[in-house]
């Protein structure tokens, strides 16, 4: 079966001459059928240049993709993808069912079956007793929540989602979450451009860190965590004189002799902790190294890479 | 069915809109009014026998024609000033552009809905001129049909000229373009006798250019040609005779006009960013 998403040297350059700029540079990436793949970078990295040019609303000045085994503009390929632009703008003269049901006409769904999709979306995005209103009385928050049904009326097997979060307060963003983690379980493939890195490390699968138009890191959030050489250790019974070898080798101590947060230089000397507290004599109850968060290996890809 | 979408929600769409409320307002009062209008201007008043009747119901609805003809046109560049450029300067294009649809059937889709309003508006409304008309003088004046046809093909004309410039003008530019071209074209003779007074032949050549850049001028006159008759519309305005009078081909001209149009629109629009 062939990749939801490949990506092969796409590459974007707005303006000429010395105003030249490259959005995107030489951008190759693959994302497999039902991975939600959280898409990260500072502002400004392409992200969102790279996600128009998936969905052919810019042009890539050179390289190819595929979208679901077609080309990119596929109109076939693009009735089985949803998209949610950032910051997404409304007809805002339609009812919330009226919306719906035009952005289903565009995906040519039946007419018998457009009323119940729509009735569908409306309940999946929690709007359903807003159906009848117009789209101008809406709050920050519903305008995502009806902007998320309409790419998501045709049932897509493959959903861009830009920003999906960005006007949501908290409830609203776990209500997305929680959507997100529903359609990893009908087997959706989602791309997903966000910053909010909590929002990624709790539904993607896989990750991308894009910096000034450049994929600097690519994988599962495990692979991609390097050890810290940060450990969390329980024990009892550890002798003073243990705990000061401990201190000694260790470039950091948090805790007390029962329970402490160690961290030294190299895995060598993890290792050697541990042995150090086993030859004691001391019980080991946990000994737990800790592996970057998210964060850390954001910050750390954007800075190797600057 | 997807470019019947684009096109009815285009019509839904214009018809909210303040242009348009604007337009109905002033269309209404226009037929309100325009039987004063029409008399102060020396048009007949429709009195006395049948024949009379017919002509006074002609020269009134030549008239009436004229004022239409341009009321029309005029709402047609407004509403369809921003057809595209405004949609993309907003972005709600973006959520349209990206569904299973061409960009050439979201182009034709607002071309139908934007003909359909516009075209239908001038349709309705010389109907309802030509049926009080008819009823006042007691003779159906079968002429007036051919010439609103060629006044709603007008309308259709600009309707597809703003919608091109749309795809890549901002809405002032668009307004300042079109109707710029559209007054130099109401005024060919001026142009061309300015040229000939200064005895300079590119003037004259331009005013020639400007005649086939846009028809409508041209389909005019046609059309009050139509209504009148060769030896009347000479009386009235002089324009069935010389350089610039209507050549009977001219709206078959404006028809391949009509489709250049949007064909061009579809092709700036096929490929542009959307950004």
């Amino acid at each position: 079966m062939p990749a939801a998403i490949e990506i092969e040297g796409l590459t974007k350059v707005y303006g000429y001459g010395s105003d030249e700029v490259e959005a995107v540079k030489d951008l190759d990436l693959t994302v497999g059928h039902g991975e939600v793949f959280g898409f990260l970078g500072p502002n400004g990295a392409g992200k969102t240049t790279t996600v128009q040019m998936l969905m052919q609303i810019i042009f890539p000045t050179s390289g190819n993709g595929v979208l679901l085994g077609k080309p990119l503009g596929d109109i076939s390929a693009r009735e089985r993808i949803g998209y949610l632009p950032e910051l997404f703008q409304f007809h805002t003269f339609l009812r919330a069912d009226e919306f719906l049901d035009f952005h289903a006409r565009l995906y040519g769904i039946p007419a018998g079956r457009r009323r119940q999709r729509v009735a569908e979306v409306l309940e999946i995005v929690g709007l359903s007793e807003n159906a009848k209103s117009r789209i101008r009385t809406f709050s920050k928050g519903m305008l995502q929540r009806i902007g998320i049904g309409q790419a998501i009326i045709n049932e897509p097997g493959l959903l861009f989602l830009d920003e999906p979060t960005s006007a949501l307060d908290p409830m609203g963003r776990r209500d997305v979450r929680d959507l997100i983690l529903k359609l990893r379980e009908k087997g959706t493939t989602v791309f997903l451009n966000s910053h909010l890195l909590s929002e990624v490390e709790m539904t993607c699968t896989q990750i991308g860190i894009l910096n000034k138009g450049q994929l600097v890191r690519v994988g599962d959030i495990q692979s991609l965590a390097q050890p810290t050489h940060c450990v969390d250790i329980r024990v009892e019974g550890l002798p003073m004189e243990t705990m000061a070898d401990i201190r000694d080798l260790a470039t950091k101590v948090d805790g007390d002799e029962k329970e402490m947060t160690v961290t030294v230089e190299n895995e060598a000397q993890v290792e050697k902790v541990a042995r150090m507290i086993m030859e004691s004599g001391a019980q080991l109850r946990e000994f737990t190294p800790r592996s970057q968060q998210l964060e850390e290996i954001f910050l750390q890809s954007i800075e190797e890479s600057d | 069915m997807r470019t019947w979408a684009m096109a009815f929600f285009t019509l839904r769409e214009t018809m909210r809109s303040k242009t348009m409320i604007t337009g109905l307002v002033v269309s209404f009062l226009y037929l309100a009014i325009v039987p004063v209008l029409s008399s102060s201007s020396g048009g007949s008043a429709v009195v006395g026998d049948m024949e009379r009747q017919t002509a006074a119901g002609r020269d009134f609805l030549s008239f009436a024609l004229g004022g239409l003809n341009f009321i029309g046109m005029s709402m047609a560049i407004f509403t369809t000033l921003g057809a595209i450029y405004t949609e993309v300067e907003q972005g709600t294009i973006l959520a349209i552009v990206t569904k299973p649809i061409h960009r050439w059937q979201i182009v034709f889709g607002k071309w139908i809905g934007h003909a359909l309003l516009m075209g239908g508006y001038v349709l309705i409304m010389g109907l309802v001129l030509w049926a009080t008309v008819s009823l006042g003088s007691g003779s159906i004046i079968w002429r007036f049909l051919p010439a609103i046809a060629l006044i709603t093909m007008n309308v259709i004309t600009m309707v597809s000229l703003t919608l091109f410039f749309s795809t890549f003008l901002p809405v002032i530019a668009n307004a300042i373009f079109v109707f710029l071209l559209f007054i130099c074209t109401s005024n060919l003779r001026v142009i061309n006798a300015i040229g000939q007074t200064s005895d300079n032949i590119f003037v004259v050549v331009f005013a020639k250019g400007l005649r086939m850049l846009l028809p409508v001028s041209e389909v005019s006159d046609l059309a009050n040609l139509v209504l009148m008759g060769k030896s009347r519309a000479a009386e009235q305005t002089g324009t069935e005779t010389g350089t610039f009078a209507p050549r009977s081909w001219s709206f078959g001209y404006e028809l391949a006009y009509i489709a250049g149009m949007v064909l061009l629109a579809a092709l700036v629009f096929r490929r542009k960013d959307l950004r």
